[in-house]
């Protein structure tokens, strides 16, 4: 079954193209993943197929043409968590986790809400912080919050940007597992903005590698993390080692000379 | 599921439904403080009532077979004293309300009924009429429709500047800051050019005071909190995902701009139909939503309607320390909330732990 499937996609900033004719399917309990350098147009995108931001060309979400769909509707299908969050005012992480309810919701707040809740709590272990004040939180638990306020939606799709920019390397591997797990365990997809070229190799299914906001190439992190495509796209010479059948990625020397590596 | 996991989930369903119980509890525990601080306020004045002939008074009217008072009391507590007691009780109501719904939709806890330049206009509006007599409704009416009328205009003039760059937190404070010295400039001018009279006349409506309050204009505000207010409640949930971000809160369904639009109209016009009557009351449209905050948390749905409890308890209490620290003399109600307010914001300040800020 196809999740998503992007056609023709362009945006702009004005006269300032950001994305340009984009072609992207995204299957069924697939890890996609999105790579590419800074200003490539990773967020961008993200923020395209949830229709924060409003692009040219068609995004179909289980071949229901997103046009056609209200808020509400998107809302029910796609969880977006975002690069981080603070809020302003406070909110405890049981209310900023409920708050992924509005779509199903009303305004009183039914127990079968507050089960979901404390079921997505439970799954991503996050009980004990139920009460707490969500600005309290460090990094890694504030991105599991977010996580599951998405998940709290019962989304087909998850995207999530840049999920693993604020956090230090065990939590890094712990919100990906938490992902891979997760699209595993259910019929979920999930499409990520990520930076880490190792992370997204080891973790996503597929990539869509990204350059001045048009697509350098897609296929899985094997066929497509190589030195190559990678000195292309980032100006980085690397060295693609082999690391249980993952390519791992070590930069070697930047194009304009300098030695990376000592 | 395992035995274990069942517990667990249990509890933690308790342990919410007891945090939503205690919000309930402190909504009570305000009401009771307002009835309370009710009964005192109408004691206040020159003729000596006490509190459970006041209280009598006021259920006789409802329940006559079995409440008695006398002509006098009633006279005194129904027609001299009550309405300027709910005056204070719906206006700091209001101004509460106004106050938390702004800091929610735009994420700025220094938000308050007056940060879109609404008091400098009710000011110049009011100062147009003291000054140059001149405005939109004639007669007795003259300074309070002026006061209105330029109140809703700075709210579209804002909206009108703020949708062309786009409707968000900033366009609308950067907005509301140009029309805030605009109409000041304005106002100043109009003190400049006025006689003596004329310039403490507006200046003590400026400072805003109870003392103008009558039954129907307790009534006119009533009805305009009673229809804006089951909006702004359906919206608690929108205002909450607000906060988190436009972004987040547009995937979680919501249509920002327009949630964003229509509470900042509707609390313009809560705003324009307290201040108008009794001059601009500041520091309970800022102070009561933080302090409310700090007790029963930042879920709009518990947020909005306690903040309208606590306000009407702060300019009720604020009303009742202004008419017995220096009586028979009544100081206007605006400086009160200000002496009140001010240490409490700078305590916020000092204090200014995350939970809050």
């Amino acid at each position: 079954m196809v999740k998503i499937t992007i056609k023709d996609l362009s945006f702009s900033y004005g006269s300032n193209r950001i994305l340009d004719n984009l072609e992207i399917v995204v299957g069924d309990s697939e890890v996609l993943g999105l790579i590419g350098p800074n200003g490539s147009g990773k967020t961008t995108l993200i923020k395209c197929i949830d229709r924060i931001l409003k692009p040219k060309g068609s995004i179909f979400l289980d071949g229901r043409n997103i046009e056609a769909m209200g808020r509400q509707d998107i809302a029910r299908y796609i969880g977006y968590v975002p690069q981080s969050s603070t809020s302003v005012l406070s909110t405890t992480v049981f209310d900023t986790i409920l708050m992924g309810r509005r779509p199903h919701m009303g305004w009183r707040v039914a127990e079968e809400d507050i089960e979901r809740v404390v079921e997505t709590m439970e799954l991503l272990s996050i009980e004990e912080f139920a009460l707490k004040d969500f600005n309290e939180l460090s990094g890694g638990q504030k991105q599991k919050v977010l996580i599951a306020r998405a998940l709290c939606q019962e989304p087909e799709v998850l995207l999530l940007d840049e999920p693993t920019s604020n956090l230090d390397l065990k939590h890094q591997l712990e919100v990906m597992e938490i992902i891979r797990d997760l699209v595993r365990k259910t019929d979920i997809s999930a499409v990520m903005a990520i930076h880490d070229l190792n992370l997204a190799s080891r973790y996503a299914d597929n990539l869509v590698m990204l350059k001045k906001g048009r697509i350098y190439a897609t296929g899985d992190p094997v066929s497509l993390l190589t030195s190559e495509n990678i000195k292309s796209v980032y100006s980085v010479e690397v060295v693609v080692m082999d690391n249980f059948e993952t390519p791992y990625v070590v930069p070697v020397r930047s194009l304009n000379g300098g030695n990376v590596c000592g | 599921m395992p035995p274990e996991t069942a517990v667990k989930k249990a509890d933690l369903k308790e342990e919410y439904t007891r945090f939503v119980g205690r919000k309930f509890l402190l909504m009570f525990i305000f009401i009771l403080g307002i009835i309370v601080l009710a009964g005192v306020a109408a004691t206040l004045g020159s003729a000596d009532i006490s509190v459970s002939e006041v209280y009598a008074a006021i259920l006789a009217k409802f329940f006559p077979d079995h409440f008695q008072t006398t002509w006098f009391v009633d006279t005194i507590v129904w027609k001299l004293r009550l309405h300027r007691v709910l005056m204070a009780v719906v206006g700091g109501m209001g101004l509460a309300v106004a106050g938390a719904v702004m800091q929610g939709i735009l994420k700025n806890p220094l938000a308050s009924p007056f940060t879109l330049g609404i008091a400098s206009a009710a000011g110049f509006g009011a100062s147009l009429a003291i000054v140059l007599g001149a405005g939109f409704v004639g007669g007795e009416y003259l300074i309070v429709g002026n006061a209105f009328v330029f109140t809703l205009l700075a709210s579209f003039t804002v909206y009108g500047l703020a949708k062309y760059k786009g409707i968000t937190p900033e366009t609308m404070i950067l907005a509301g800051i140009a029309i805030m010295y605009l109409f000041s400039a304005m106002t100043s001018f109009l003190q400049y050019v006025g006689t003596s009279e004329e310039v403490q006349e507006v200046v003590f409506w400026m400072m805003g005071s109870l003392g103008r309050s009558s039954w129907s204009k307790v009534g006119l505000i009533t009805v305009v909190l009673a229809c804006c207010m089951p909006y702004l409640l359906l919206k608690s949930w929108d205002i909450n995902a607000m906060g988190a971000g436009d972004e987040t809160a547009t995937s979680l369904g919501v249509n920002v701009e327009r949630v964003r639009v229509v509470c900042m109209m509707l609390v313009s016009l809560i705003t324009a139909c307290i201040i108008c009557f009794t001059g601009t009351i500041g520091f309970i449209g800022l102070v009561a939503p933080h302090m409310t905050r700090m007790v029963i948390g930042g879920d709009h749905r518990f947020l909005l309607p306690a903040s309208g409890l606590v306000g009407a308890v702060l300019l009720l209490g604020a009303d009742t320390v202004a008419r017995m620290i220096m009586a028979p003399v009544i100081l206007p109600v605006g400086i009160m909330t200000a002496f009140l307010g001010v240490p409490f914001f700078v305590y916020l300040f000092m204090r200014r732990r995350k939970e809050y800020w």
